[in-house]
């Protein structure tokens, strides 16, 4: 974007804001994107998890509290 | 919720991206809640869902009395753009690490407009962050709608309604029929990726001396719609203490289109029953007398059929 391109607009504002401000906005997704490791530890869980044997409701109680547990680790 | 679904195509997507818009007072946030106990129940339970509430408008008791119960979803009140994605790559980890990708999940984002970014949040200058919501959403978008399509995550967000600038010859042509003058905050993004757009619009009370509640009257449309036509409008009744009302919405369509005869007293208008009944004692007889129920809900199928799905469905 040549300076002419944006010369209606703040004079402040340069080519390079511009392009900072895409930047910053695509470190946030990649960082977003890798935010949420799988530890051995949460691999341990899920194979107890897997042994267990419970019925539909215990299933939809533990699979809610799992959930919510595995969110505020993260 | 019968009409709801007949408009949208079935109902919303699972793995997609609705967004609900609607003024102040449209119970946005309660539909939301009420779809999540709608799919609880269609999933019989096996159905992952957290709710993201930025208004402190909901509580788990709200999300209760809304009928999401199986379980009561967790309620998180500390919500930036940033933790609304972040949570839907962990339903997406968790989902894989239990191998259980075919369990839909649910991720309710109560709302758009008034979530910030971390960044807006912490910041001195505000300038420094004027347009980051909406950059930053552009660039989630186009990651997490397929990432949401493969592990069957649906988000589910409220937004608000704001007029357009007119700037006379100027003036933004309409991107998006149906919405009047009437815009959306969060950037394009927002209208790009929303598989359906569903608008609510406030018209009228309810009196609980003819109906023994008081809510309500909310018109209902989709702006846009991948499953079904759009701009189908349909009422929806709202009792103010349990949200959009399926049996009322359906007595009312019924109503309007005149398969019910309504007055001083009710009756059906192809009436085999020859009975007659008061507004208000209609659901205590479509929960006691079977005749009726069966009538009832014969007459909404039907209705329903006629008035909305052959009416406008593709015509082969």
């Amino acid at each position: 974007m040549s300076k002419e391109d944006l010369s209606i607009g703040d004079e402040k504002v340069t080519a390079d804001d511009f392009i900072q401000q895409q930047n910053e906005a695509a470190d946030i997704v990649s960082k977003i994107e890798s935010s949420v490791k799988i530890t051995d530890a949460d691999k341990k869980k899920a194979d107890a998890r897997a042994k267990d044997e419970l019925d539909d409701a215990q299933e939809v109680m533990n699979l809610a509290s799992d959930l919510s547990a595995f969110i505020s680790d993260k | 919720m019968d009409l709801l679904d007949a408009i949208a195509g079935g109902g919303f997507g699972v793995g997609t991206f609705t967004m609900i818009i609607g003024n102040p007072g449209t119970f946005k946030s309660a539909l939301m809640a009420q779809t999540i106990g709608a799919g609880q129940k269609k999933y019989n339970g096996r159905m992952l869902a957290t709710y993201h509430d930025s208004e402190h408008s909901m509580t788990q008791d709200r999300l209760s009395n809304m009928g999401a119960t199986r379980p009561i979803p967790k309620v998180y009140s500390d919500v930036t753009v940033e933790n609304v994605f972040q949570t839907i790559e962990c339903v997406a980890a968790f989902k894989q690490l239990r191998n259980i990708i075919d369990v839909p999940a649910v991720v309710a984002w109560d709302s758009i407009a008034n979530t910030s970014t971390a960044k807006e949040r912490t910041t001195d200058d505000i300038n420094q962050t004027i347009g980051l919501k909406a950059r930053l959403l552009s660039g989630l978008f186009p990651r997490y709608i397929p990432k949401m399509a493969k592990n069957k995550i649906s988000l589910i967000a409220v937004n608000q309604l704001r007029e357009k600038l007119d700037m006379g010859m100027f003036s933004q042509p309409a991107d998006l029929q149906h919405m009047g003058n009437k815009d959306i905050p969060g950037g394009q993004a927002l209208k790009f990726n929303a598989f359906h757009l569903l608008h609510l619009r406030n018209r009228g009370d309810i009196k609980f001396d003819q109906y023994g509640f008081n809510g309500i009257k909310l018109e209902a449309h989709f702006v846009k719609n991948k499953f079904f036509q759009p701009n189908i409008p349909v009422m929806l009744i709202v009792d103010f203490n349990t949200g959009v009302s399926n049996f009322w919405s359906n007595y009312q369509f019924l109503c309007d289109n005149k398969r019910i005869k309504a007055g001083a007293w009710n009756n059906f208008e192809s009436d085999a029953l020859k009975n007659s009944w008061r507004t208000k004692d209609a659901k205590e007889m479509h929960e006691n007398d079977e005749a009726f129920r069966i009538k009832f809900d014969t007459e909404v199928k039907e209705t329903i059929d006629r008035e909305i799905i052959v009416k406008y469905s593709v015509k082969k």
